[in-house]
């Protein structure tokens, strides 16, 4: 398989009043193309952030190191116009919010063809036609009459569908989806994780979806990178995820989870909460919840290493190694 | 806030289905334009401004068809005569029939007004936009040159340049135009700064847009609904702020009539004949009355438009 998306050290900073947040730190994984990779982790570990620094859209406050190599290119390094180029034609993005992800003083049709517009240079009406085309592919009934309409007439799983049409206009080769499902019913979630299957397969792009709901990974995805407090702490593929979790923090995370086979009185939970990044733990970042946790995790970082063929673990549990990781 | 949004958005829902008939569902669906018409309609205080403002620009167009004599007509034989059915204003020091003067004065009253209001929000807006979208230095620099601005009295700046480069409409006109700009500024900054962080200025960003147009076509609409208001309450204060002007003998020259100047040349015959100076005050006091009711009336159609954020 060809490599799309290689991340490698990433890690962001917000500089903040009150001092630097280590929002992102030292996180590395790679994407082949056509593949499905998950983002999960907690609410605030850092997978917005991977996602905003990979469209190079982060907010003013943001200090960026490390590489992510998309194809041959470091885009890190790229100049604001070659970025321009790459954004919604070979990398494009959804967001969580389908109620203010689409401009609401603009038609629909005004909108969606932007994308024709600004990369293929095309004609309003023949922009027009391959947006109505786009909208029929994300079952938006009427595309026709929708193009004409403002989004405030339509409901919020319709707007996310519109958004992915428009997110998804130029087939672009990575689609990052920043929990596209999470403000929608679950009966809506349902139809819009298939269409998105559907898109990504017929157009053989690759999905890096960010998600807390691990029901929608199995669903969809073909790989997993966990994050926690900034840090990937696992990375395998997703049988093995599920099956053979071998970071203390993913086994919590997996958990967690209801399941109709296994009768509990309660669920387990992860006790305590993500540590403040303003002022995060040493060494392991998840030392203070693990319940593994030995001396060596409280002052040296653990390394992600490869613990079986395409499993890493980022852990002193499975380090032989010395206590600087050199293992 | 996703309670409001939600509130706002069924009620911009359930207006648009509302004028096609109920379940029928919109071909063209009701811009939110027309939405904010149909508000203001109901809106008694600033249909009367609306009204007030008409009717001023309907005299002022037709000033000459209105007007009894012309307005710099002298006749020695009834100066300073009270209002009567010849003069309903009145006549002035020099003859000249007050009440002509008054609807001539309306000319040039809202032709300042509009020209300096366009002036103003052309470099405020600007400003603004530049200074909310890019942030930083950028930001700091127009923020304290605003602020510097903002902390002077324009009528003393404004009279210490009038001074200096001569008395005359287009004169007051560009330099209460260079002065004005920092509410605008202000205002659209504001707007800029709360518009730049919601999503589909990010969603623009990701299909690849440019910074320019995502200023032109997604945050400068947003702002619109302030902007408007805003420019209907410049437009009052800039013909208040002129008059001042002349009234000080700064702004526009005799013979032109303006109110200001009317009024000041009233002055000296105050307990004489009052009604040179009563009358311009009067119209002066009713044309801003109405741009105010009018702003007003905009502020309260274009609420849900402002608070959906």
């Amino acid at each position: 398989m060809r490599e799309l998306l290689r991340v490698k050290n990433l890690s962001v900073d917000y500089i903040v009043d009150e001092g630097v947040v280590k929002a992102v730190e030292d996180v590395s994984f790679q994407m082949y193309k056509g593949e499905k990779v998950a983002l999960i982790g907690e609410t605030g570990c850092g997978k917005s952030t991977v996602a905003l620094a990979i469209m190079r859209i982060l907010p003013h406050n943001a200090r960026v190191r490390g590489e992510i190599i998309f194809e041959d290119k470091n885009l890190l390094a790229l100049d604001e116009e070659e970025m321009r180029k790459i954004r919604g034609r070979r990398i494009s993005m959804i967001f969580q919010d389908p109620f203010t992800s689409l401009n609401p003083l603009l038609t629909i049709g005004v909108q969606n063809t932007e994308p024709y517009e600004i990369h293929l240079g095309l004609e309003r009406n023949e922009a027009l036609e391959r947006a109505v085309d786009m909208l029929k592919k994300v079952r938006i009934p009427n595309p026709e009459e929708s193009v004409v309409r403002y989004p405030h007439t339509f409901s919020g799983g319709m707007r996310q569908r519109i958004l992915t049409a428009m997110m998804m206009s130029l087939h672009p080769d990575l689609l990052i989806a920043d929990e596209p499902f999470s403000s929608l019913d679950v009966t809506i979630q349902a139809g819009i994780i298939q269409m998105l299957n559907e898109l990504i397969e017929s157009f053989n792009s690759s999905l890096l979806l960010i998600t807390h709901d691990l029901g929608v990974v199995a669903e969809t995805c073909d790989r997993v990178v966990v994050m926690y407090a900034g840090k990937n702490v696992e990375i395998a593929d997703i049988y093995t995820i599920f099956e053979n979790p071998m970071h203390p923090y993913t086994k919590g995370l997996l958990s967690s989870i209801p399941r109709l086979d296994i009768k509990v009185e309660r669920l387990p939970v992860l006790a305590g909460s993500p540590p403040n990044l303003l002022n995060p733990p040493t060494g392991c970042r998840f030392h203070p919840r693990c319940s593994h946790a030995m001396d060596i995790c409280k002052r040296v970082t653990p390394p992600l290493i490869e613990v079986d063929k395409n499993h890493l673990v980022a852990c002193h549990l499975y380090s032989d190694g010395d206590e600087y990781g050199n293992g | 806030m996703f309670l409001v949004r939600r509130a706002v958005n069924h009620f911009l829902e359930k207006n648009s289905m509302e004028k096609t008939g109920g379940r029928r569902r919109v071909k063209h669906s009701a811009g939110l334009w027309r939405l904010v018409f149909r508000r203001f309609k109901r809106h008694r205080s600033g249909m009367i401004g609306l009204g007030i403002v008409l009717a001023m620009v309907f005299i002022a167009i037709f000033a000459p068809f209105i007007a009894p004599y012309p307005y710099d007509e002298q006749n020695f034989s009834e100066r300073l005569q009270p209002p009567s059915l010849k003069h309903p204003f009145g006549t002035d020091p020099l003859g000249r029939d007050v009440f002509s003067r008054v609807v001539y004065g309306s000319r040039i009253s809202i032709f300042i007004g509009l020209v300096i209001t366009l002036l103003t929000a052309v470099i405020g807006i600007t400003l603004g936009l530049i200074a909310g979208y890019f942030g930083g230095i950028v930001d700091a620099v127009i923020s304290k040159v605003a602020e510097i601005f903002w902390a002077f009295p324009i009528i003393v700046f404004a009279l210490a340049i009038v001074a200096a480069i001569g008395p005359s409409v287009k004169n007051v006109i560009l330099v209460l135009g260079i002065l004005m700009w920092v509410s605008f500024t202000k205002v659209v900054r504001a707007e800029t700064l709360s518009i730049r962080e919601r999503m589909f200025i990010k969603a623009a960003k990701v299909i690849g847009e440019n910074n320019f147009k995502i200023i032109i076509r997604h945050v400068l609409p947003n702002a619109f609904p302030s902007i408007i208001v805003l420019a209907t309450l410049t437009v009052p204060d800039a013909i208040l702020t002129s008059a001042a002007l002349s009234f000080l003998g700064l702004g526009v020259q005799p013979p032109t009539p303006e109110w200001g100047a009317i009024l000041s040349d009233g002055r000296l015959y105050l307990r004489l004949a009052p009604w040179i100076t009563i009358f311009p005050g009067i119209a002066l006091f009713i044309l801003v009355l109405g741009f105010n009711f009018m702003g007003d009336g905009l502020r309260d159609a274009l609420d849900p438009l402002m608070r959906r954020r």
